[in-house]
This record gives structure tokens, C-alpha cells and sequence, in this order.
């Protein structure tokens, strides 16, 4: 699938997440296809939660690299055909996570973002999840969302 | 396409109740083949999603979204994952 350049851009993540300042943990899409999504984030010590995780040593936190791989889910399901998240009045929502987290993540580092579809219904999704930074896996798992958010 | 029933195997069934109970949160013992998952278990649609997720990656076989009703039993699951690997 061809996507044009705008799509890859820090505006096109800001037009379809409904996350802003402090918790977009999304910088820009590097790769979409139909059933995976390459995304990165760069994390700078001037990060606002750094100022408690921790006072004395600059640690991402573990659910700020989860809600990483879930917005870059969000993002992928916005390129995948009758998306519910498309029409706006739907929200994926988490349902269940699974995570490892394998490394730590300071500032300088890039997160670079994979999802995999596993699995996809009408109201219900899961995805494989892994981050790199510099090419070395730093946290990996699934994740399982509901489109609906009635649940 | 064989009309041979395929059965799974002892080590299939250990395998798919292991992974039911990991879902549920509960004791492989609890999963007799007729205990209702929903009722007795305390199954939600979005754990028989994950069940369904895992039969496919397990027994590669694909499962279209109107079985997912079906997931209720231990019995149902297996008879879906062997009319699928039949009709494979």
C-alpha cells in the first residue's frame, strides 16, 4: 500500500490520536502497511515525567513504552479498512496487556515501534508489540484492545 | 478436501486447556470439557477473543469472527478447531 508523505507526518499522528502534550508518545510513522506499523519515539530528558521516574536517575517508564505500542496500534487501525476509530466516535481501549520489558529506556534514546496485527474482529483487536532502540530489543509483548469501549 | 474426522491430540487438548486456564485465570482442573467458560468461569467476550487468537496460532488453522459465539466450552472449542483443520 502506497501512502503519500503527509500520512508519515508528525501532523498526520497529531489528526488521528486524540492524545496531546504530555502523552503523545508518538513522533512520527516510519512504515504502514495493512497489518503492521513501524513508528518512532524520541525520548528527551526534558521528558515531564522524568521529573519523578526518577529524581536521581532518568528511567521511561514502563506504561509510558505501553502506551507507545497502543498509540502506534491506534495509528495503524486509522490504515486499516472499516476502522471503527475512523468515524471518531469510537475510542480503542485496552483491554489486556502482556509486556516484557528487557532494557531500560533513557533520554537520547529512539524508540522505534513495530506492531503486528495478530488478530482482528469487528470490535476487538490484538497486536504483537516489540521496541528497539538502536536495534536492541528493549521491551516486546501483545497487547488487546476493544474498539467499542463498552466494555 | 477429506471428510476423515481429525481429532487432536491428548498433548493438543493438554496444551489448549493450559492455555485457557492462563487466560481465565484459573486452575487447568477447573476446565472440565462441559464447564460453561461464561457461566461457571467467569469468561468476557474479549478472553474468548484471546482463546480464539491462540487456537490459531497453536493449531494454524483460521477462525472467522461468527465462531467466536461458540467459545463457551471446552468441548465447543474443540469441535470448532477440527471442522477448521478439516476444512484445511
Amino acid at each position: 500500500m502506497k501512502h503519500n508523505m503527509d500520512m508519515l507526518s508528525h501532523e498526520y499522528v497529531l489528526d488521528i490520536l486524540p492524545q496531546r502534550y504530555p502523552f503523545l508518545m508518538v513522533d512520527r510513522i516510519n512504515e504502514v502497511d495493512t497489518s503492521k506499523i513501524v513508528c518512532i519515539k524520541n525520548i528527551s530528558g526534558n521528558e515531564p515525567c522524568f521529573q519523578g521516574h526518577f529524581p536521581n536517575k532518568k528511567i521511561f517508564p514502563g506504561v509510558y513504552i505501553t502506551e507507545a505500542m497502543a498509540q502506534s496500534a491506534i495509528l495503524l487501525f486509522s490504515f486499516m479498512k472499516d476502522s471503527s476509530v475512523d468515524n471518531g466516535n469510537t475510542l480503542p481501549l485496552l483491554y489486556h496487556t502482556n509486556i516484557k520489558f528487557k532494557k531500560v529506556i533513557i533520554p537520547g534514546d529512539q524508540m522505534v515501534i513495530s506492531i503486528n496485527v495478530v488478530k482482528r474482529i469487528s470490535n476487538a483487536a490484538i497486536v504483537e508489540a516489540v521496541v528497539k532502540v538502536n536495534d536492541i530489543k528493549c521491551a516486546y509483548g501483545e497487547l488487546t484492545f476493544t474498539l467499542m469501549g463498552d466494555e | 478436501m477429506s471428510k476423515l474426522e481429525v481429532s487432536i491430540s491428548v498433548e493438543q487438548r493438554g496444551k489448549l486447556i493450559e492455555m485457557i486456564a492462563d487466560i481465565l485465570e484459573v486452575e487447568a482442573e477447573e476446565i472440565q470439557d462441559d464447564t460453561d467458560l461464561v457461566e461457571e468461569l467467569d469468561a468476557d467476550s474479549m478472553m474468548a477473543l484471546e482463546i480464539l487468537a491462540g487456537v490459531e496460532k497453536e493449531f494454524q488453522i483460521k477462525i472467522p469472527e461468527e465462531e467466536l459465539q461458540k467459545f463457551t466450552s471446552l468441548n465447543n472449542i474443540i469441535s470448532v478447531i477440527e471442522e477448521k483443520s478439516n476444512e484445511a
